[in-house]
């Protein structure tokens, strides 16, 4: 399950409490003023399917720096998702 | 099992072995971010060659908006030895998001990395005495939108700049899917005309027009942030926001719907379009037969429109004496760096 915590449908999808968890730490993905928390061993792709965003469109970014869309995201991890798409030249 | 076993195998460079962050299923081809910045300026390289762009001796000037396209060229130009320097039109837009001063700080940021580069600014307001949303409230064409006003004075300065400063060539960053999307907009409509102007490189056809090229034609408009993000070059991220519900941006979300079931689907369209017009298997011709294109008496730039040109119309009225006009269109000037 992908929980969001902050955005414009955070209170739509069930919001995660960590510590409700015990121990259970979750990944943190944001796009622009989104975040969810995602459980670690999905990869990139599968996490930006699931947010209903295409993969196309976007670009990941751990730690400053960009990661394929292959990578398994640890349970730790901070993942910024980039939009590429664009009006024009930009 | 098998299937997260598949998964977990983590995507290599092509060239090295280490972790790869950029996969293109249309190339076939993961890459580190080493090689990805090596594989993207020599592709870059080899697109100028392919559509004759330019030379090493021509004098180019890179339109710059702050945004991943235009710094990325800007950026691999530079690299490659041309004598490239950058064009930034102040627009004034600011809509709650200071949408032209963040464009402006990402560019001044990355001239101070780069402090051997060199740049033109022409702000609207100081220069035409008014902002871009001002222009377009005031004006009939800008009616509802002002994308239609932005372009036309863009066209209009990015040829003035270029002409006056001497420089051969006018380079903008324009991408394949950018192109995609526009070679999509016109063949939905048949825009013949458009299809048949569309090309990465377009001549100068009258001694008042610069020649206009797209280097990066060929680069999904991913592979472009990819390499401004493992470039480090800090781009201006948000969206103009007058783009929004953008025609362009739907069909550019339409083709990446296409590009998902059917990788390289993007870049066939566009690149076997453009080998069929150059092949003469497809032409099109412009509906009205031959175009004529006379000076504008403001301005000088030619102009299909009649006596003056869609740019000085904006501020001019056709029953102004030639004085009247040319003192409401301030002349630019262009100081050669």
């Amino acid at each position: 399950m992908i929980a969001e915590k902050h955005g414009e449908h955070a209170g739509v999808l069930a919001v995660h409490n960590a510590s409700e968890q015990g121990e259970n730490r979750m990944a943190k993905v944001t796009f622009r003023d989104k975040e969810w928390e995602v459980p670690g061993g999905k990869t990139v792709k599968e996490i930006i399917e699931e947010l209903g965003l295409d993969p196309e469109s976007v670009l990941a970014v751990r730690d400053g720096k960009l990661i394929n869309e292959e990578t398994v995201v640890d349970e730790d991890d901070t993942i910024k998702l980039l939009a590429v798409i664009s009006g024009g030249s930009g | 099992m098998a299937r997260k076993e598949k998964r977990r195998k983590t995507l290599r460079c092509k060239k090295c072995g280490e972790t790869a962050v950029i996969y293109m299923r249309h190339h076939r081809l993961a890459l580190c971010a080493e090689h990805y910045q090596e594989w993207f300026v020599n592709y870059t390289q080899r697109t100028i060659e392919k559509y004759k762009m330019f030379s090493r001796k021509d004098r180019i000037l890179v339109a710059v908006s702050g945004g991943k396209d235009s710094l990325s060229l800007w950026d691999v130009l530079a690299q490659l030895g041309y004598q490239v320097d950058g064009l930034y039109i102040g627009l004034g837009i600011d809509e709650g998001i200071q949408y032209s001063d963040k464009s402006l700080e990402a560019i001044q940021q990355f001239l101070a990395e780069r402090p051997h580069l060199h740049l033109h600014v022409v702000d609207m307001k100081d220069t035409y005495g008014e902002s871009i949303p001002e222009l377009a409230r005031r004006s009939r064409r800008g009616r509802g939108k002002p994308c239609s006003v932005c372009g036309l004075s863009k066209r209009h300065i990015m040829n003035e700049v270029a002409l006056k400063g001497g420089y051969d060539v006018l380079a903008t960053g324009h991408n394949l899917d950018d192109e995609a999307a526009v070679l999509f907009q016109n063949t939905l409509h048949w825009q013949t005309g458009y299809l048949a102007r569309q090309d990465p490189v377009l001549e100068a056809t009258h001694p008042g027009l610069v020649r206009k090229v797209k280097p990066f034609c060929r680069f999904y408009e991913r592979e472009v942030a990819a390499y401004a993000i493992v470039r480090g070059i800090d781009y201006q991220y948000d969206e103009c926001p007058f783009a929004e519900g953008a025609t362009t941006i739907y069909y550019k979300e339409l083709l990446n719907r296409l590009e998902g079931q059917s990788p390289g689907a993007k870049f066939q369209f566009y690149t076997q379009f453009l080998n069929a017009k150059r092949k003469g298997l497809i032409s099109f011709h412009e509906p009205e037969g031959e175009v004529i294109l006379r000076p504008c008496r403001v301005c000088g730039q030619p102009t299909t429109a009649g006596e003056i040109c869609a740019f000085c119309r904006l501020w001019v009225r056709g029953d102004m004496s030639e004085e009247e006009a040319k003192a409401r269109v301030p002349e630019l000037v262009v100081v050669r760096p």
